[in-house]
Parts: structure tokens; sequence; C-alpha cells
């Protein structure tokens, strides 16, 4: 799993990539800390998408009523594009919700360090993958990166 | 040669990207700082963020979708009325039609 995350990292490089690579494979505060940080990136993520789908649909209504089947048209293929990164975002989403839970579990183990780092690694695939989604559908997600407050 | 005026420009237009960065770099420096039970609770509290981030998103995406939707059927609706109404069948002339 470990050299499936440097290959990630080799194959896109990216800030994201390298914060969560350096956190997997330590301890359960480290664990805490990379799944916080992991919400922190799902948090901004949806923030982007959200600001990009207020731009594409505001784009669109002024010509709803005076071209329907042309907006018809426009909002089919910006809602598949929605969609479809929304949804990898969702699964990152659902990743860190996950590992939130399994931290008691996790916590009561005597020898925690393969779990700590599989999940550490599973959020930071699922981040690589929202990440790409995102930018597949051209919303510039890093700018949204506040402390998810 | 980019002059002052548009490096300045540059700058002031960049301010608030940086200034977001920085937020998000104090944050999680805050969070890999803390010791165990604090991250526990800091990593809980991000999580509460992200599901209100999700739930905001979905929920500003319909009620989006439904606006546009109305306009779109409206759009139609106004297309529609606009037309000439179609001849009813006894306006036409149908002794040439085979029986």
């Amino acid at each position: 799993m470990t050299a499936r995350v440097y290959g990630l990292v080799g194959r896109r490089i990216g800030l994201i990539h390298l914060v969560f690579a350096l956190l997997a494979g330590c301890g359960m505060g480290t664990y805490y800390k990379g799944v916080a940080t992991g919400a922190v990136v799902v948090a901004a993520q949806y923030r982007a998408l959200d600001e990009a789908d207020d731009r594409k649909v505001a784009a669109i209504e002024p010509y709803a009523r005076t071209q329907p089947a042309r907006a018809l048209a426009d909002r089919k293929e910006w809602v598949t594009v929605y969609n479809k990164a929304r949804s990898a975002v969702e699964v990152q989403d659902d990743l860190v919700i996950g590992a939130l839970r399994e931290g008691p579990a996790i916590e009561a183990l005597r020898d925690n360090r393969k779990e700590v780092a599989n999940w550490i690694n599973a959020i930071t695939i699922g981040a690589a993958n929202a990440a790409q989604a995102l930018r597949d559908a051209g919303v510039d997600w890093q700018k949204f990166l506040t402390g998810g407050k | 040669m980019a002059n002052a005026g548009e490096v300045i420009k540059e700058i002031v237009e960049d301010a608030p990207l940086v200034f977001k960065a920085l937020e998000a770099a104090v944050e999680l420096i805050r969070t890999w700082s803390a010791g165990d039970a604090e991250a526990k609770a800091a990593c809980e509290a991000q999580a509460g963020a992200m599901l209100d981030a999700r739930h905001q998103t979905k929920a500003s995406h319909e009620e989006r979708l439904a606006h546009l939707d109305s306009e779109i059927q409206a759009g139609f609706d106004a297309q529609k009325d606009s037309r000439p109404e179609a001849p009813k069948l006894d306006e036409f002339d149908t002794s040439d039609v085979k029986k």
C-alpha cells in the first residue's frame, strides 16, 4: 500500500500527497491529525464545488427562457461533470468518517501501526482521486483551504 | 518586464488566496502540534465542519437546479405558446384520402 502511495506521489506531485505521505506510518496522535487534515481538505473541496456550481448555473440562467434547448443541454453537461466530482469528494468524505469511527478500535490495539498506516494511505489516495476529479471539472479547490470552521 | 503598478495589482489580487493558504497552514500546524486527546477533538470538529459543507453543497445544488429547471420550463412553455395553433383535423380537406 505504501509503495502505491509513493507511486501516486511520483505520478501526481502535489502538496496534498506529500503532507499525507509524511504522516503515514506514525502513531495514534498522528492518526487523528491525518484524519483531521483529510476533513479540512474535503471541506475545502465541497466549498469549491459549491462555488463552481453557483457560477455555472448562474451562467446558464440568462438564456434559459430564450434558448431553453441550449440551456437544457448545458445543464445536462454541467450536472454530469458536477456529479462525477461530487461522488469523488463523497468517497473521501466517507473515508474520513470511517477512519474517525474506527479510531477507538484502532486505539485499543496493542500494535496498531499497520491499521494507522492503512487508513492514512486510504485517505491519501481518496484525496488524490477527489483532487483529480475536481481538476477535471475545472474546479480550483485549494484556494478554499481554511481551518474548516 | 512588468511595471510596479502591475506588480502591486497582482499582489493585491492574490492577497486573499495567500491569506487563505496562511490560514490553512496555521490551522494544520495547530492540529499537528496538539496532543493525542486534543488531536482527536480537533479531528471531530473538522469532521463536523466537513459534514456541514457536504449538506450545504447538496442543498444549494438542488435549490439552484430547481430554479434553473423552472426557468427552462418557462422557456419551453413560451416557445409553445408563440407557435401558431395547429389546425384541427376537421379543417383539413380529407376528401382525397384513400379510404
